[in-house]
């Protein structure tokens, strides 16, 4: 639970190749963001997912993907008015991932009142430690993104 | 789905939902008679016996822990335990307690994801957790709550609840504080409340009419109920250290499944692992409130009904609830987080409890402890053929409705074992094939 007003949460798991990109992007952005701003790494499991972003007024969500589309392509989702497509609900143990965490709290009436979804589709998951070039692109663009999309540092949320 | 001229109806589902895995499922019924039933499992052969091959026997937790998301806990635990059990290593007092604890959060955590996000969607006719949490929001809201609980207590032993970190061959890298373990104790006497309401609550759901004369296979430890330690033992006399599991069970490769069956001795007959083999070989190690909830819930000292494993998987989430609490209290810190253990070259078994039943693991390491040999066996490869068993009785029950119904109730009856095919290959598709 958190009493932030934005909350920015990489998802993925840094020993998996692209499934890193959300953990790697909130590293950079750590210590860049705007007072009332948070940025935190996150496994994806879903019970804990639902939990950390209570009290969030924004959440972001951003995570690396794998839906046919080419490597490095970037997704937008307004997770507030639509589902996650079919074709990224496919990977999560046990059938229960992040899509299944979404619609959950979409069902108990828990999501927060803002959820952007930045996916950026991978090229390899195997196991390491690098992301592939596609997606070092992809990195540095969703950070301007998300750094443009911010209050600049020094300002404070109402 | 098909009907030939000559009687043949053939049903596909290419999909199993809420499993951990992928696979398929064939049913073959001519002249309305079942003839055959296949549980096929298309997920890739994971090699990670080969794997632990030439790696450091300290190595073997942490590499084995990443066999299955879901219950990296026993995993870690088999393997610290047969690395032990051969370098003649054993690990008692607040250490043990703090393994035992450790298996609590993942019993909680992984069994409350099964009650409520895989299997009761099933008995109340919904296609999903998602679906069943628009018309039940409270019992989905329990089951998130439980499942924060079990998940907590596996951050707070070993770092964070998926691939724990913390465990180690001798025993943790850190002990917690008592102050820390004391943070715990007002969630999981709130926790105590939701898996006693869980409880009760399975017990009102519509089980199918269906019993079974298993073989049941669990540990059994004299003075607790078994998570870490015991004999190997059966309802049919079967009492064996674990050292001697070699000899009275054996894997055998089936053609159509890249999981390994494994079948008991000599006979090759199937056996049945998990929680409902451990509650009928270990209900007089609950405390009595426990066992007296369980009988409320509609259960006797035995369950043989498969389709109230939710019950018994229910009553599981209590006991563990139950003895994280009984383990906080009473936890002072080890003076040491860890003894020292030396290689030593041998053979060491160890099977522990995981969620869904007995997790063997042998390893065969040289004097500096590198690693020539490893064999683990998971639950779901044992029980493989006893879903077939299952399904093969219990479809020859329904052969009158319809390919649908079948196909869910057979969905059912395969979740009623929270299979989880990447362990045992480490997913499901059902065909029906009706003449």
């Amino acid at each position: 639970m958190t009493t932030t007003h934005t909350l920015i949460i990489g998802i993925g798991n840094r020993y998996r190749g692209d499934d890193a990109f959300g953990c790697l992007v909130v590293a950079e952005l750590s210590g860049r963001l705007p007072s009332g701003v948070q940025c935190i790494e996150h496994d994806g499991e879903p019970a804990a997912l639902m939990d950390c972003w209570q009290g969030a007024q924004k959440v972001v969500l951003i995570d690396a993907v794998s839906s046919g589309a080419q490597a490095g392509k970037i997704f937008h989702f307004d997770l507030a008015q639509q589902s996650l497509p079919e074709q990224f609900s496919l990977y999560s143990t046990h059938a229960f991932g992040v899509p299944q965490a979404i619609e959950l709290a979409r069902a108990l009436k828990k999501l927060p009142p803002e959820i952007a979804f930045i996916g950026v589709e991978g090229a390899c998951f195997d196991a390491g430690e690098t992301l592939s070039t596609p997606l070092l692109k992809a990195k540095e663009a969703v950070i301007t993104e998300v750094l443009n999309s911010l209050p600049p540092k020094n300002s404070s949320h109402a | 789905m098909s009907d030939s001229q000559d009687g043949t109806r053939t049903i596909k589902v290419d999909y199993l939902a809420r499993v951990e895995g992928e696979g398929a499922m064939y049913i073959k019924i001519r002249n309305n008679a079942l003839e055959d039933v296949k549980l096929k499992i298309f997920e890739p052969p994971r090699f990670f016996e080969a794997l632990l091959r030439g790696r450091d026997f300290r190595e073997a937790p942490d590499i084995t822990s990443r066999i299955c998301g879901i219950c990296p806990v026993a995993y870690q635990m088999s393997a610290i335990h047969a690395m032990e059990d051969l370098c003649g290593v054993r690990v008692q007092g607040a250490l043990r307690e703090l393994r035992r604890l450790f298996y609590c959060g993942e019993w909680i955590s992984s069994h409350t994801l099964h009650i409520y996000m895989l299997h009761a969607p099933d008995f109340l006719g919904y296609p999903s957790a998602v679906e069943m949490a628009k018309d039940h929001p409270e019992a989905v809201e329990r089951g998130l709550a439980l499942k924060k609980i079990g998940n907590d207590i596996m951050n707070l032993v070993s770092g964070r609840e998926i691939h724990p970190v913390n465990a180690k061959v001798g025993g943790f890298y850190r002990a917690p504080a008592r102050s820390e373990l004391s943070a715990l104790r007002e969630k999981l006497l709130h926790a105590r409340e939701l898996a006693l309401q869980t409880v009760e609550w399975t017990g009102t759901l519509d089980f199918p009419e269906f019993q079974q004369d298993y073989t049941f296979v669990a540990l059994r430890h004299g003075n607790e109920y078994p998570m870490n330690e015991g004999r190997i033992v059966s309802n049919r006399g079967l009492d064996i250290p674990v050292s001697a599991y070699d000899e009275h069970f054996e894997e055998q490769h089936v053609d159509y499944t890249n999981a390994l069956h494994c079948v008991m001795k000599p006979e090759g007959s199937s056996y049945h692992v998990g929680p409902m083999a451990r509650y009928a070989l270990n209900f007089d190690q609950l405390p009595s409130d426990i066992q007296g909830a369980a009988k409320a819930a509609g259960l006797g000292s035995v369950c043989t009904n498969p389709f109230q494993s939710i019950s018994v998987r229910a009553v599981e989430v209590l006991y563990a609830v139950d003895e994280a609490l009984r383990i906080i209290e009473t936890y002072a810190p080890p003076e040491e987080s860890s003894i020292i253990v030396e290689p030593k070259a041998g053979t060491g078994y160890a099977a522990t409890e995981a969620p869904r039943g007995l997790l063997f693991h042998r390893y065969t390491i040289d004097d500096d402890g590198i690693i020539k040999d490893a064999n683990i066996v998971p639950p779901t490869s044992q029980n493989q053929k006893m879903i077939e068993d299952d399904l093969r009785s219990f479809v020859s029950t329904c052969l009158d409705k319809t390919d649908d119904e079948i196909q869910y109730l057979s969905e059912q009856a395969i979740r009623n074992y929270d299979p989880c095919i990447s362990c045992a290959t480490h997913f499901l598709k059902l065909e029906i094939d009706r003449e």
